[in-house]
């Protein structure tokens, strides 16, 4: 019989090479080995190793592992844009652009961003552009032919989703138009959203959201309509800024508002609440283990990530990405009942404005 | 004492408690109460080895923990603070331990990896794929094929649809 003991049986790490065939892990362990990374780069680089490790990789959901990219665009000429670098919060030495992969979008004014894809009009029509693979989608002719530059098309949801929709709202008009149906549906609200006004899709239910704080619901069928949902919340003499972020199947309404010193801001949460007393915004006192990504342009719905630690992230708190990202500050991370000083060049506020263009923004590259 | 038999077949006699680390064999020590010899199909001796003697060290740190409180409880000295003190230096201790033990070559921690998963043993399965995720970070999909011995079994076609998903991570 035999005792177990320290053996003096192991090679040292020195060592590299291999004769296991490590294409034939078992998916529980390789499922693990995956989850331990941090990056998506290395994410990516594990699912092209062979086809039993792209496999075990295709089964998990990218979103809830790693935190988001940052996209950052820059310009010339105050809105061509000249090329698009790609960030990693959670490998601060990762930099990569994409100009080099694809010319498509060089040289060319886009005028809005929305689920990691970049969209301009082009004769009257909206041309959608996945800046990561160069694939470009055009919607159908727009039914009106007028000027649609000041105005700022979103999709309702990824364009991999089957619900997804392309949607453009004018100063009286609601444009919808599902993904690959051959025509837009026209809707002329009788309550309009009111100045900028942001989309997001929870549990198929896409909501919009304008600058008096009033949400609404928007039913795609049978016919295009939208209607009132929750009536605006609070009494500040006004909001800094206003994000929607769906959280864990729920939707979070992200507020920075003034402080009674109102060079001072801070965050504030709600959750939309659905009972049978009816619909309200209810005040969040944490995020729990998320972080929140937003980006410069409140138009664009922030993404949440769960457990951020594992990548060196931090939970209950929110990164705002600043204006270009290729500053020394791309992001500014606060946390949760931090109190923002507005002049302070860091400051997600300072110098905030807004611009028919895209601008920095979080995204998770498609798979 | 429980005597468990490798795939080619060296007895180790190891406490009841040891054995009990792996989720397999506590469950066939709860549905057989009088079992006293386990034979292993799948886990040689010399990995048995390695196996039991991280379950050993397991074991012991707890039971020495556990000891440690007691005694802290019996004698009724010293401030509340001295437990935590000392079950912070023991997880340290246990923590440097770990990072020593998998210090090994590529095809032990192979072995150990397809172990841990067949013993069921959580603790050994989180450190040696953790050890195996710490080489593929920073690594690109060419050098982790090279290190790991992987063959690429895409078709040129597939590969090049591949790097076509998300260029700007190939370069």
């Amino acid at each position: 019989m035999t005792r177990p003991s320290i053996a003096n049986r192991r090679r040292r790490r020195g060592d590299r090479s291999t004769v296991r065939n490590w294409s034939d892990l078992p998916d529980g362990p390789l499922h693990t080995i995956l989850t331990c990374l941090c990056s998506l780069v290395d994410f990516i680089s594990f699912s092209s190793v062979c086809r039993s490790w792209r496999a075990v990789a295709s089964s998990v959901s990218t979103a809830s592992l790693f935190p988001p990219l940052l996209l950052c665009p820059t310009f010339f000429r105050f809105s061509i844009l000249s090329s698009l670098s790609l960030l990693d919060p959670a490998s601060p030495s990762f930099s990569s652009s994409l100009s080099r992969n694809s010319n498509k979008f060089a040289s060319i004014v886009f005028h809005s961003y929305s689920h990691g894809h970049l969209l301009r009009f082009s004769q009257n029509r909206i041309i959608i552009l996945n800046p990561f693979t160069g694939d470009e989608l055009f919607s159908p002719l727009l039914p009106q032919n007028r000027n649609f530059f000041p105005y700022f098309p979103l999709l309702t949801s990824p364009l991999s989703s089957p619900d997804s929709g392309l949607l453009l709202l004018t100063s009286d008009t609601l444009f919808h138009w599902h993904i690959n149906s051959p025509s837009w549906s026209i809707h002329n609200p009788k309550f309009k959203p009111s100045g900028r006004t942001t989309f997001a899709t929870v549990q198929e239910k896409v909501y919009a959201l304008d600058s008096l704080d009033t949400l609404f619901v928007l039913d795609v069928s049978p016919q295009l309509h939208l209607r009132l949902a929750v009536d605006g919340l609070g009494d500040w003499a006004f909001i800094f800024q206003r994000f929607l972020v769906v959280c864990d199947g729920q939707l979070l309404l992200l507020l920075l508002v003034p402080t009674d010193e109102l060079i001072y801001a801070q965050l504030e949460v709600y959750r939309l609440d659905s009972s049978v007393n009816g619909t309200r915004w209810v005040k969040q006192q944490t995020l729990g283990n998320w972080a929140i990504f937003v980006g410069y342009d409140c138009r664009v719905p922030g993404l949440a990530v769960e457990n951020p630690e594992r990548w060196g992230g931090r939970s209950n708190c929110v990164y705002f990405a600043t204006e270009y990202g290729d500053g020394a500050w791309p992001w500014t991370v606060i946390k949760l009942g931090d109190v923002i000083d507005t002049l302070d060049p860091e400051s997600p506020l300072f110098n905030a404005k807004f611009r028919n263009r895209p601008s920095s923004a979080w995204v998770h590259p498609g798979f | 004492m429980i005597t468990l038999t490798s795939s080619d077949g060296v007895q180790f006699d190891v406490r009841e408690a040891v054995a009990k680390e792996s989720q397999i064999i506590r469950d066939m020590i709860q549905d057989d109460c009088v079992i006293t010899n386990i034979p292993l199909a799948n886990v040689n001796h010399k990995i048995l080895s390695i196996v039991l003697e991280y379950c050993q060290m397991h074991v012991d740190k707890t039971e020495m923990e556990v000891n440690a409180s007691k005694h802290q409880t019996t004698t009724g000295e010293g401030s509340s603070s001295v437990p935590v003190a000392l079950k912070v230096s023991s997880n340290k201790n246990l923590n440097d331990w770990d990072k020593e033990f998998i210090n090994v070559d590529l095809d032990t921690l192979y072995d150990l990896i397809l172990a841990a998963n067949y013993l069921n043993i959580s603790g050994l399965l989180n450190l040696t794929t953790q050890a195996a995720a710490d080489i593929i970070k920073g690594k690109t999909t060419e050098e982790i094929r090279a290190t790991f011995n992987i063959k690429n079994d895409f078709t040129p076609e597939e590969e090049a649809a591949i790097r076509k998903e998300n260029p700007w991570a190939f370069e």
